[in-house]
This record gives structure tokens, C-alpha cells and sequence, in this order.
């Protein structure tokens, strides 16, 4: 067992491999307020990679209903009750401590899914899903807790349920890759993509089992495990679509509801990301500290990183979020200037943003909510790809064009 | 020149010693072991029929058999097994084909692994690839001697195609596309992911996570389950005229070990029960070639060399109280 | 001061066994030096080696090493054999019955090794590896009947693990010829105890650990403490190791194999200090020989060691010259 760095639990931890060598880590941030589950990201992806014979149950994208969905089903609450019972009342957190970059959310005392496993017949702490189990990817759909006669209000709805879009994480400490007694299993150095080797791959299912996301999946007629790939010739560049430079993956660019960044955050050799406020992934999930990882007691150092809904009960979703929610939620309900305009890039290019810059613009609006005055600008935020040129420009107040009278025949 | 008194005293002494190096590097040179193994012996003798793949065949009744204890894998991640006690072998050969046939109590009949959570019965032959100064290690070999795996497998055998084949009432509106590009672990030259792979798969390793495809596949082989026992007859050329592999000899010795995993309980790669390595050794003769006289021999030595031994103490006693 | 009960100290003409003069003690050392690099090279590294991340890296000097190895395993079964020769002019030379019958069973030895290493035929096996097992007990015989009824004790004990071990051991090899049954693993729980008795009873049969020194003491503890630490650290490849190097089953607890180990160094280290360093060898290459039958080079150990043992511990000189 080596060492290894998590900045989500601000400590080290033990992990099966030393710190890999990757230099970009691939990232992305959730806005689940405004996903409206219309699964275009899920098909995206399955039209792209998943369509063949032996592929039929899985989906690499899925978004399931929170809290009784789950593909497969309760997978979440499954490894929560495993880790718990390995290390009974113990997975806590400490914020006591000085929270910096290196330990933005506190201390996790309690123990990840590598921790809790015996390293002889576990890596990793996990369960494999039965088949019947992968059968639904949002089962329970728009499934509330209750149905209040009153109806709901904020910050927390009586009844609730929200949309959890759910892919691959790369996590930065893959618990795929440290269960795979073949090595078969690898983390790309120059995007961090974490990758099954199909041509190593004997179909021990060991990743199956150790995910603890459940996103390694079997394929039965080729008795390998398939997993999401990052659409990584879209972000390495290599597709000629993206005509050379790195482009969101599929499931991003498809979404709907603009609730997809993807790009790609510089980290060092300790596994952290390095600084730059410039870089909308940095600024979202470092900077405004608005996004947090999914699971993050898990230990795997996950890199999708989510906006938690606002109005689902504080304690469910510190569980799933990790102790930054109320931070994060607060940042979201009164965004600063910056925020309010970065949100803006949400599927504003298909090509990654590496950075952006913010130009002022005049203010138009002021409001008060909950005894809080809001001032509105209609900053311009301008996104730069990887080259440093300008791919994207967009403003905070949406354009609105009235159509001339002469097209109303055509209106639906 | 004289020599020293002390360095003429040691004279016969260092030379036996420089004597002992020599032959130790000719040795070595050669790769010749001085020693032998004394582990349990598994004799293939010739079979008066072709054996053929059938595990069924009346001709292994001319094949005594050894029961060989299986212990938990217990040496590397992911360690496991244990659940089989005894795997019983016997060998035949003949027209320059070995032949191994193992038998093992297992409740279940695991032959698919169709869903994720099912998991094959299996059973392999570990042989060293080359000869060495020791047996390699019996995980998988050792750097600079590898090992030559011969693993059968029940899925294998039943044949593992499509999801549309196995659920009659699976219904999928279109394949986009299914090409064998579209296979992929096939299309990365997985021989592991091919439907027509054949139930046995023959395999080099010389270390954990390092076990590899043969070049060549010639082994072939077959297995029943009756009467809550797999069966298997394994096949193969004694010379697969590929060097990475083991070749045997029409008289010969070379080490042999087991393992079997039970797929109901999971059992996959490092979770088996293992066998240390026996022997196995191949005998030019038929079954009708009694073995009386040689063992006679043997015995005579040993009554005739502890007797002597007795009868010159005797003598020496005697001298000795003079 | 040095208690030297069980042991009467020894003229060291033994040193002098005149094998054309050969140096026996000599020998036995360079052989004990032997075996004890191949046991910790070849029998130990190479094994676990594999399981070291990034082993890929130090290939080159790692490849050195297990030459060097298997270097060892060479000379050691070769001087294995030269030393049993001498052994057995030497143990002839006694002239008691003890010594015959000891000559005799190595003798056996040697011839039963030689012909199982030929290649037996079909069935000749089972009886040639029957033929070393009472090769082995005739030497502990003859070495019983050389040395003091203390260390006779001793000497029985570590006959009655081979012998325990090499019937199982053969049962089986007859039973796969088609001629008996195996027998039950139980054997091999006996020659277990056996050995641990052996090797914790040393202190008391090979003479008290002298307490003018506290050398052995302090080795024999040493030696206890980094067992008892590698198998509770390690217990599963300890084990697996011990059963592949010295055919121990590893059952017992891990306490047990610490104290015996302890015993061992400790009684080695004070032979050694005696000026006995031929007994110690005995005990040294006992242990590098193992329990069970496994391979001829290790019953010419176990042979070897036992001589060594009889013969520097051995009641009647041999007449000289
Ligand atoms: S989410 Fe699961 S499959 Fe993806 S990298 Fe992490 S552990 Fe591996
Ligand atoms: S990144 Fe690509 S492969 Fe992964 S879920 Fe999204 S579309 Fe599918
Ligand atoms: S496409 Fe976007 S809005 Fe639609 S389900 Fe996917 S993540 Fe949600």
C-alpha cells in the first residue's frame, strides 16, 4: 500500500498504487438545478459508444431520480451501508480544521473504500450488481418522497426528489483500476481518462465489483467490463470534428439543459489541482467552492463535480456531497458577479474552455429577495481554448429577439 | 617455490573445494540438476486406443489415478479458494498426444457466465515451460522461469454469444451496427473475448498479472459434469514445436500443478484452489508392463545395504571392544 | 560458566577425518554457507520477488542475484554429496556400530538419490523414494547409537520427523502406483510436533546455552523475535514459504516456530562457541534439509546434518592414524 494525497478528505490516504503521472485531469461540473432529465446526454452517449450487441444494458450516461432511483439499482446506498459497517459511526468529518485548497471541505476521519478492505481478498471495499439490478437507468422516475397538500417551499421542500446526472468520475485514485489483479486497467497522462484495456481484460469483474460509482459494466458476449471512456478521441483532439482541439465529450455537449461544463484542470504531482482562477473548472469547484464531488468519503477523488439542488434536506445531501453543501448552495442562491457570469459558459462552445476572462458591463437589474438587495450586470464572459484563442463570448442577460409579424403562420 | 606447512595442510581441502565450483558452474552452464524431486508422480503410460476427448472413454480405466490435495490460494491478491478438497488425475498418451484427465466434486454445474454475477467452473495444468534448477514458483512462475497454463472452462465450452441468442424474448429494435469492429475487446485481439474461442485456453505467465495468450493454441479438451463431478481430458501434442511452450518427451519427467475454481462461489482468477507440484512422468510402455521387477530391485538394494550396514557394525563392535 | 551436560566436549582430531586428509570441518562450513545463501536466494527471494511493484525496474541486478542463486543450489548439491562421503568414511572410521550402521545409511543415501535422479522407471519410484526414507532412518539410528543418551534424544527426535513425514510421503507415492492407500494427513501434524520438539528441547539435549556468554542468548532471541514478527506480519506468505522451503505446514501457532527458531540459533551459536562448529553445521543443515521429502539435495541435507551432529558429538574418537 502506498500514500497518496486526497484533497476532498484533506488528508492522505492509503491507496494500492503511488500517485500516477497524469498532468491534466479531466473534470466537470453538474449544475443539478436545471436538469430536467430528458436523458439526450444518456442517448448521446449510447448512439455514440453503446449500441451494440452485448451492450444493451448498459449506460456509461445515465441520470437517475434522487432518492429511491439508482442504476444499478441502490448502488449508492449499498456501498454507504457496507462502508458503514466496516468502520461503525466512525465516517465522519472534521471542519475544524483550516480549510485551504489542500483540504477545501475538512478532514474526513472516518475511512474510504480502500481503507475498510483487507488488501488480500478486497482492494477495495464493494458488492457486484446482479443483472437485474442494471436493468433500469432511472427507475423510480420523478419519484418524490411525498406529496405535500400545501405544496413546497425553499430553502428545503417538504417533499423532493432531484435529477442525478451520473458518468464515469476519473477519479484521480480509480478504485477500478486498484481492484484489477490483470493491470488492465490504466490512467491516461495527458488527460487523466481512466481507460479498460479490452485487450488485457479477462472479465474477473474485480472493477465491477470495487467501483464504488458502478460504472464499470460486463459485457456478457465478450466477457469483458466496459466503462465510459471519456469520449476521449472528442477530448484529446483526435476526432477530426474537433478539427485538433480538445471538445467536450458527448453527454455534455448534447445536454439539453445546459448543466454540463467538461474541460480539463492542470494538477501537479501530488495529485492536486494547480492554481488557476482563470480556468472555469478551478474557479467553479476551488475558487467559489460552488461545485463539490459526489461521494466524496469514498476516497476515489471523483471529478465530476456537482451543484447541489437547493432545496433537498441539508443532511442528505452532505452525505452524498460531502460537508461543503451549505457553502455551496449559498454561493449559488447569491452568486457573486464572477459566478453569475462563468455559469454562463454552461454549453456556451463545444470546445473546451480553458480559460476565461470577464468583461464589465453596465448593471441592469436590482432586486431584493429574503431581505437580500441583488444587483445584476450584464458582465460578458469570454471563453479561450487551448491555443489561447477566443472560441466563445457570452453575457449575463439572455438576448431576446421578437420574430416579425410576417412568420406568426409558422409558430406551433 | 615451497609451500607454506599450513597452506600444503589445506591443500586437499581447497581442492576438493575448487573441484566442487567447477562442477557446480558446469552445472550451471548446463542447466542440469543433480537433484530430484520427491513429490507425488502422475504416470501416463501408453493407452491401447485413442483416448480422443471423451472424458467417458473406457480406455482411462487402464490409468491408475492420484489424488492430488488442493489447498486455498493464499500468496497473492486476490487470494481465495479452498472450497475443493482433492482434484483426482490420470494421464495416458499415445500416436505423440498427451492426454490428462481430472475429476473434481462440485455441487453446482456453473457453465455460463451470461450475467454479471455468474461466474464458470474451471480448471487448469500448470506446467513449467522450461526446464529449471528448482520447480518455478507455484503462482505463476518466476522470472526466468515461466510456467505453461492449460485452463478449461465451462463457459468456454457452452460458448458465450450474444445476449439475443441466450433470451429468445429479448427484443432490441436495431444494431446500429455489429461488425466485429464493434466487438470490442475481439477487435483489440482479445482471444479471451472470441464466441469460437474453444473451450481450453493454452497460456504463458511468468509472473502475477502477466499471464498472457500462447502464441500457439493446440490444447484442446472436454469436460461433463455428471453425478455432481466435472470431468475433464485435456489433449495435446507431447511437442507443440513452439519453444515458449512445455514439451514433453515419449519418456520423461516434468512438474504438474492444479488448480479449480468453483464458479458459484465467485471464484475467478487468484480466488482457486491450488495443488503444490507433483510429477508427472511419461512412460514409453502400456498399462500390461508390470513394474514388479523394478521395484524388486529396489528393495533388494535397500535389504542388502542395511544389511551389510548391520552386519560391518556388527563387526565393527566387535573390533571396536577388542 | 559452561555447562556441557549433554555433551562431552570432543578431541578435535575429528577435525582430521582423514578422507586424503581432507579438512571435513571445512567443508561443512562452506557447505552450510551454501545452503544458506541458495535458502535465502533461490528458495525465498525468487519466490516472493514476483509479488515486489516495480520489480521490472532492477530486472538487470535482480537476474544477477537469482544467478548467484541458483549458483549457490549447484555448489551446494554437489559438496551435499561430498561432505556425505567424507561423513561416511569418517562415521566408518569410528568403528562402533553406531558409526557402521551410519556409514551404511548414507551410503543408501547417496546410491538412492543417484538413481532416483537417473529417472526410475514405471514403479520404481515409490520404492526408490522408500529406500531413501530408510536410508535417512538408518542414518538416525546409527547417529543414536554414536551419541550420549541426551543427545540421542535429540537425534531421535529429528529421525521421527523425517521418518514421520517421509511415510506419509511415500503412502502416498505407493498409492499412486496402485499398490496401498494414501495415509492420513495426520502424519504430517506429527513430524510437525516432532520437529518443534526437536528444536525446543535442543538447550537441554545439545547442553545448556552457556551462560558465560551471552551471545547465544541474545542470537537465540533475535532469531525468535524476527520469526514470530515475519509471521505475524506475513502470516500468509510465511506460511507459504515454510511450507515450500521447509515442507512445515505452518498449523501450529506462530508462537511455537519463534521458540523453536530461537532454541536452534541460540544451542548453534553456542556449539559454535565451544569450538564445535561441525555440530552446529549438523543443526544448521537440518534446518536448510526441512521436514518433509521433497527433493533429493534436501534428504542429503537432512542426512548430512544428522552426521555432522553424531559425529562431532560422538562418544568414542576414532582411531587415528
Ligand atoms: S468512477 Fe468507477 S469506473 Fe470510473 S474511474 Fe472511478 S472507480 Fe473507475
Ligand atoms: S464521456 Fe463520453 S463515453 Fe463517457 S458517458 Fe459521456 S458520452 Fe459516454
Ligand atoms: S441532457 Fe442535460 S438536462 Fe438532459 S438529462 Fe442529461 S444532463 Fe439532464
Amino acid at each position: 500500500m502506498a500514500k497518496v494525497y486526497n484533497w476532498q478528505l484533506g488528508r492522505e490516504m492509503d491507496y494500492r498504487f503511488d500517485n500516477g503521472n497524469a498532468k491534466w485531469q479531466f473534470a466537470a461540473v453538474f449544475n443539478t438545478n436545471r436538469c430536467i432529465a430528458c436523458q439526450t446526454c444518456t442517448m448521446a452517449c449510447k448512439t455514440t459508444w453503446t449500441f451494440s450487441p452485448g451492450q444493451e444494458l448498459m449506460w456509461w450516461n445515465n441520470v437517475e431520480t434522487k432518492p429511491y432511483g439508482g442504476y444499478p439499482q441502490n448502488w449508492d446506498v449499498k456501498v454507504l451501508d457496507l462502508q458503514e459497517k466496516a468502520n461503525p459511526g466512525g465516517q465522519v468529518w472534521d471542519r475544524s480544521v483550516p480549510l485551504t485548497t489542500r483540504a477545501p471541505y475538512g478532514t474526513f476521519d472516518g475511512k474510504t473504500v480502500f481503507e475498510t478492505a483487507d488488501g488480500l481478498t478486497k482492494m477495495v471495499t464493494g458488492y457486484t450488481p446482479t443483472q437485474e439490478e442494471w436493468k433500469a437507468p432511472n427507475i423510480h422516475e420523478d419519484s418524490a418522497t411525498k406529496f405535500p397538500k400545501d405544496g413546497v417551499q425553499l430553502p428545503v421542500h417538504d417533499g423532493w426528489f432531484f435529477y442525478l446526472q451520473r458518468i464515469c468520475n476519473h477519479c484521480t485514485y480509480p478504485a477500478c483500476l486498484a481492484a484489477c489483479p490483470r493491470n488492465a486497467i490504466y490512467k491516461r497522462e495527458e488527460d487523466g481518462i481512466v481507460l479498460i484495456d479490452q485487450g488485457r481484460c479477462r472479465g474477473y469483474r474485480k472493477c465491477v465489483d470495487a467501483c464504488p460509482y458502478k460504472k464499470s459494466m460486463y459485457r456478457p458476449n465478450t466477457r469483458t467490463s466496459e466503462k465510459c471512456i471519456g469520449c476521449f478521441p472528442r477530448v484529446e483532439g483526435s476526432d477530426p470534428l474537433t478539427e485538433g482541439l480538445p471538445m467536450e465529450t458527448r453527454c455534455m455537449t448534447a445536454c439539453i439543459g445546459k448543466i454540463r461544463l467538461q474541460g480539463l484542470a492542470k494538477v501537479d504531482d501530488a495529485g492536486l489541482w494547480v492554481e488557476d482562477p482563470t480556468n472555469p473548472l478551478y474557479f467553479l469547484v476551488h475558487v467559489e467552492k460552488v461545485a463539490l464531488p459526489l461521494y466524496p468519503q469514498f476516497g476515489t477523488q471523483p471529478n465530476v463535480y456537482y451543484i447541489p439542488p437547493r432545496w433537498v434536506p441539508r443532511d442528505y445531501l452532505k452525505q452524498m456531497f460531502g460537508p461543503g453543501v451549505d457553502h455551496a448552495i449559498e454561493r449559488y442562491s447569491n452568486p457573486s458577479r464572477e459566478l453569475l457570469a462563468v455559469l454562463q459558459l454552461f454549453r456556451a462552445s463545444q470546445t473546451i474552455v480553458f480559460s476565461f476572462k470577464i468583461e464589465k458591463g453596465p448593471k441592469i437589474q436590482e432586486l431584493s429577495l429574503n431581505g437580500v438587495v441583488h444587483e445584476i450586470y450584464d458582465d460578458v464572459v469570454v471563453g479561450y481554448d487551448s491555443q489561447g484563442r477566443e472560441v466563445v463570448r457570452v453575457g449575463v442577460e439572455e438576448k431576446v429577439f421578437e420574430r416579425p409579424q410576417q412568420f406568426t403562420m409558422n409558430t406551433i | 617455490m615451497k609451500m607454506p606447512a599450513m597452506v600444503r595442510r589445506r591443500m586437499p581441502t581447497l581442492l576438493v573445494l575448487a573441484l566442487v565450483l567447477a562442477t557446480a558452474g558446469i552445472l550451471q552452464l548446463t542447466n542440469a540438476n543433480p537433484a530430484a524431486s520427491q513429490s507425488l508422480m502422475l504416470i501416463s503410460r501408453a493407452a491401447s486406443s485413442d483416448p480422443g476427448l471423451d472424458p467417458n472413454a473406457a480406455v482411462w480405466n487402464e490409468s491408475a489415478s492420484i489424488d492430488v490435495p488442493l489447498t486455498a490460494q493464499q500468496q497473492a491478491y486476490p487470494i481465495g479458494g479452498g472450497s475443493i478438497a482433492t482434484i483426482s488425475a490420470k494421464s495416458l498418451h499415445r500416436d505423440g498426444n498427451l492426454y490428462v484427465r481430472v475429476e473434481w466434486t462440485d455441487a453446482t454445474q456453473d457453465d455460463s457466465t451470461l450475467k454479471v454475477e455468474n461466474f464458470s467452473d474451471a480448471v487448469a495444468l500448470e506446467f513449467p515451460a522450461s526446464a529449471s534448477a528448482t520447480v518455478p514458483s507455484i503462482c505463476m512462475g518466476q522470472v526466468g522461469a515461466g510456467v505453461n497454463i492449460w485452463q478449461w472452462r465451462a463457459d468456454s465450452q457452452v460458448g458465450h454469444g450474444d445476449p439475443s441468442e441466450r433470451y429468445p424474448n429479448l427484443w432490441v429494435e436495431r444494431y446500429p451496427g455489429d461488425g466485429p469492429e464493434f466487438y470490442t475487446a475481439r477487435a483489440a485481439g482479445n482471444p479471451y473475448a472470441l464466441a469460437d474461442g474453444g473451450p481450453v485456453q493454452d497460456l504463458v505467465a511468468a509472473s502475477f498479472g502477466n499471464i498472457g495468450p500462447a502464441g500457439s493454441q493446440t490444447v484442446q479438451g472436454q469436460g461433463v459434469y455428471q453425478a455432481g463431478k466435472w470431468a475433464v481430458v485435456f489433449a495435446r501434442p507431447l511437442n507443440p514445436g513452439d519453444a515458449s511452450l512445455t514439451a514433453f518427451h515419449e519418456t520423461g519427467t516434468t512438474d504438474l500443478a492444479f488448480a479449480v475454481w468453483d464458479g458459484s462461489l465467485s471464484e475467478r482468477n487468484g480466488q482457486k484452489s491450488v495443488s503444490a507440484f507433483v510429477r508427472i512422468h511419461i512412460f514409453p510402455g502400456d498399462a500390461g508392463g508390470s513394474a514388479t521387477p523394478a521395484w524388486l530391485i529396489a528393495l533388494g538394494l535397500l535389504v542388502g545395504l542395511s544389511g551389510l550396514g548391520v552386519g560391518l557394525a556388527v563387526i565393527g563392535t566387535r573390533s571396536g571392544a577388542k | 560458566m559452561a555447562s556441557f551436560s549433554g555433551v562431552r566436549a570432543q578431541d578435535h582430531n575429528l577435525r582430521e577425518w582423514s578422507l586424503a586428509r581432507v579438512h571435513l570441518e571445512t567443508l561443512a562450513v562452506w557447505l552450510v554457507i551454501a545452503v544458506a545463501f541458495e535458502l535465502v536466494i533461490l528458495r525465498t527471494l525468487t519466490r516472493v520477488a514476483i509479488h515486489v511493484p516495480g520489480l521490472g525496474a532492477i530486472a538487470g541486478p535482480y537476474e544477477m542475484l537469482a544467478d548467484a542463486g541458483r549458483f549457490a543450489y549447484y555448489v551446494a548439491t554437489v559438496l551435499a554429496v561430498v561432505v556425505a562421503a567424507a561423513l561416511a568414511v569418517a562415521a566408518w572410521q569410528v568403528g562402533t556400530a553406531g558409526g557402521r550402521a551410519m556409514a551404511a545409511g548414507i551410503a543408501s543415501l547417496i546410491l538412492a538419490a543417484a538413481l532416483l535422479r537417473a529417472g526410475p522407471g514405471l514403479g520404481e519410484a515409490a520404492a526408490l523414494n522408500t529406500l531413501l526414507l530408510a536410508a535417512l532412518v538408518l542414518v538416525g539410528i546409527g547417529a543414536a547409537g554414536m551419541v550420549g543418551a541426551r543427545m540421542a534424544i535429540a537425534v531421535v527426535l529429528a529421525t521421527l520427523t523425517v521418518a514421520l513425514s517421509g511415510i506419509f510421503s511415500v503412502g502416498q507415492m505407493w498409492a499412486s502406483e496402485g499398490t496401498g492407500h494414501g495415509l492420513s494427513a495426520g502424519f504430517l501434524d506429527l513430524a510437525e510436533w516432532a520437529a518443534i520438539a526437536f528444536a525446543v528441547s535442543l538447550p537441554w539435549t545439545a547442553g545448556s546455552v552457556s551462560s558465560s556468554s551471552r551471545r547465544p542468548a541474545i542470537s537465540g532471541a533475535v532469531a525468535a523475535t524476527f520469526v514470530m514478527v515475519v509471521l505475524l506480519g506475513n502470516p500468509h506468505t510465511t506460511r507459504f514459504l515454510l511450507l515450500w522451503t521447509h515442507g512445515l505446514t505452518g498449523s501450529l501457532p506462530a508462537i511455537a516456530y519463534a521458540v523453536a527458531a530461537g532454541c536452534l540459533v541460540a544451542v548453534a551459536v553456542s556449539l559454535h562457541q565451544r569450538g564445535m562448529a561441525l555440530a552446529a553445521c549438523g543443526l544448521l543443515l537440518l534446518v536448510g534439509g526441512g521436514v518433509a521429502m521433497q527433493n533429493t539435495y534436501q534428504s542429503m541435507l537432512i542426512g548430512t546434518g544428522l552426521a555432522c551432529l553424531a559425529l562431532a558429538t560422538s562418544q568414542r574418537q576414532a582411531r587415528t592414524r
